[in-house]
């Protein structure tokens, strides 16, 4: 087994025991809970005598008022609680500035510089040709999973409730907690053309002309794991009352009531209930669950009551819809998806977005380094500008026998500016998108070389097995200009051009223009 | 010009209305908080995404449905009936969920 197939297999293993942990530690929903979760202030008429309680105070809590809530009581009283698996993934906004689909900055073919904040709900894939980082112009695809979704495509809703952005406080902890994580892992596609290949460095900044003679034989071709990562996400909360906020929710809230998600809500809402409705059947359910519920004694009889009432109205509702089952399903699933895009709005409001994140790199051929990153974004004003900024430090996992130099290998920093452009009909915004690069590396960069210490190819023979590249060290410089074009929701094709001082391994500008394509297959599982 | 929404007292519906009354609703939540209805369906037609939120009351039983949003979960947001000439009528007050945004309410149309 290769090291790189150790390394993942370690790294999935690891994710599984996390996952696998979290089923362990916590205790399951009970449906009546799901109903309702959230009720808060809704439930406080329980506090009167049950002769002061009025017939609207009641009806709060009943399935038209909890249309949500109910189709998960539904969906977790038939015991189908994993039907939904594609419910819990959901439409990625396109008009999402800060949405990371492509690799992290490192590996081979990727067209950013630096890392944003944000990970998609769910799973991400991105795939960059070509790119002015790395020498080889294979492609790199990247997989990047949220940790709650994860778990609640895996054990369900009973399990891992929905958790709204807008009241996390609330939220039980663990999702609370899981929503902060995201895992990635990165893949380069590593193509072979005379039989031998280039070296590929370490870092962003290794970048290097497609001449570049540093050819030596390294251990494999097709795919391979450039990196996994995890990111934790230490953004705090708004301040609901800041003025600020309240402007910026107006604009989100504007976004979200033209979306489609929202426009599809009603007719979900209408297939479960306007039958009995109309026909009457719900309205005396209503009417009877109703008075029983205002005459409970306490909290917990009102509760065994309204698990009774809501129980006798699934049969009601079985008997006048056949359709009732595929109706609940759809209930739940348009309100995932209004619920993915309005979450996705709220976060994008948020005014200071910060995560840190580890990747530990396995450059082809090279030694395998971390990279500790902070991440920093921020919407300054309500034009659709974005603001991000990385901090980050690149350290060799272990120093090769007979190197010299430390441990850390560099310090980076970065920024970057995305401007929302007008929208392009039927396929989204456009993103205009300029950025600045700066690494200072600490000492030259080290490359490795095979057992035989011989170049392929020629009779050189080279210092050991790990080579110390002369004068590499010192400033690189990077600054690029990108347009991410929309072509539909899951792909875009972002084009740019960069231009850097130099490169780790070569002291000599160098200007490259890219294009790639990005997919976010996110939205496929409506 | 009367207020068209009557509270039901039976708890079978909400509301009772003479069918042909023009209702118009809207939403209003305390001082710092933004509250907005998103969408208003009635009878099965959806009618409007934008204010004013008008729709006319049919006969027989029928839901009307609003989505609602605010920017603090918890809120006490009020559910306003405009009756014209200056009057106006709270018809429902609720502490918003953000897990429940839709909210269903059946009228119920009644000629006498």
């Amino acid at each position: 087994m290769t090291g790189a197939a150790v390394s993942l297999s370690r790294s999935c293993g690891s994710a599984l025991m996390l996952i696998l942990m979290s089923l362990a530690a916590f205790a399951q929903t009970s449906p009546i809970d799901l109903y309702l979760a959230g009720a808060g202030g809704n439930l406080n008429f329980l506090g009167k005598a049950p002769a002061n309680r009025t017939v609207q105070e009641v009806d709060n809590i009943l399935p038209l008022i909890r249309q949500r809530t109910f189709a998960d009581y539904v969906n977790a009283k038939l015991g189908d609680d994993r039907a939904d698996l594609k419910n819990l993934l959901d439409a990625v906004s396109a008009l999402r500035l800060n949405k990371l689909v492509g690799s992290t900055t490192g590996p081979a073919g990727t067209t950013s510089l630096l890392s944003r904040v944000a990970a998609p709900a769910v799973l991400g894939i991105g795939v960059e040709y070509g790119g002015i980082l790395q020498q080889n112009s294979g492609a790199t695809t990247t997989l990047r999973a949220n940790l709650l979704g994860v778990s609640r495509m895996v054990f369900g809703e009973q399990q891992f409730p929905y958790c709204p952005v807008l009241d996390e406080a609330n939220c039980r902890p663990d999702s609370r907690h899981l929503r902060r994580f995201s895992a990635s892992t990165s893949f380069e596609n590593i193509r072979a053309t005379t039989g031998t290949a280039m070296a590929t460095p370490l870092n962003p900044a290794a970048s290097a002309p497609a001449a570049m003679p540093i050819i030596t034989e390294l251990f494999g071709h097709d795919f391979r794991m450039a990196n996994w990562g995890i990111r934790f996400d230490v953004t705090p909360s708004n301040n609901l009352d800041d003025p600020g906020y309240l402007t910026s929710w107006r604009g989100a809230i504007a976004e979200l009531r033209q979306n489609e998600a929202t426009k599809a809500l009603p007719a979900a809402v209408q297939g479960v209930f306007d039958k009995t409705v109309e026909d009457d059947s719900y309205n005396s359910w209503n009417q009877a669950a109703n008075a029983a519920l205002r005459m409970t004694s306490d909290e917990r009889a009102f509760r065994l009551e309204l698990e009774k009432q809501l129980d006798l109205l699934i049969e009601i509702m079985k008997a006048k819809d056949p359709n009732f089952r595929q109706n609940i399903l759809d209930l739940r699933r348009a309100y995932t998806n209004y619920f993915t895009v309005r979450d996705d709005l709220l976060q994008k409001i948020q005014s200071h977005k910060m995560s840190v994140e580890y990747t530990n790199q396995h450059p082809q051929g090279q030694f395998s380094t971390s990279n500790v990153r902070f991440i920093y974004s921020h919407q300054p004003t309500n034009f659709p500008t974005l603001i991000t900024v990385n901090a980050a430090a690149t350290f060799y996992n272990s120093l090769p026998a007979g190197a010299k130099g430390a441990q850390l290998r560099d310090v980076q920093l970065a920024g970057q500016l995305d401007r929302r452009l007008s929208q392009i009909p039927k396929f989204g915004y456009a993103v205009a998108t300029f950025a600045g690069y700066y690494q200072w590396m600490k000492n030259d960069a080290l490359i490795a070389i095979g057992p035989d210490n011989i170049a392929p190819g020629s009779s050189i023979v080279l210092p050991g097995t790990a080579a110390t590249l002369l004068r590499t060290k010192g400033h690189i410089g990077i600054v690029q200009g990108k347009l991410s074009i929309p072509a539909g929701t899951v792909m875009k094709i972002p084009l740019s051009i960069t231009w850097s001082n130099r490169t780790e391994l070569i002291k000599e500008k160098d200007i490259r223009a890219q294009a790639g394509i990005t997919m976010d297959f996110d939205s496929l599982f409506h | 010009m009367p207020c068209c929404l009557t509270l039901s007292a039976t708890g079978k519906e909400r509301f009772l209305a003479k069918p042909g009354c023009k209702i118009t609703i809207s939403l209003k939540g305390p001082s710092g908080v933004n509250a907005e209805i998103l969408h208003i369906q009635y009878a099965g037609d959806p009618i409007d995404e934008e204010e004013p939120f008008e729709f006319t009351v049919k006969a027989g039983p029928k839901r009307l449905s609003l989505l609602v949003e605010a920017s603090k979960p918890g809120a006490l947001l009020q559910v306003i009936e405009d009756c014209g000439s200056g009057d106006r009528q709270i018809v429902d007050t609720f502490f918003f969920d953000p897990g429940n945004p839709g909210r269903g309410y059946v009228v119920r149309g009644v000629s006498s």
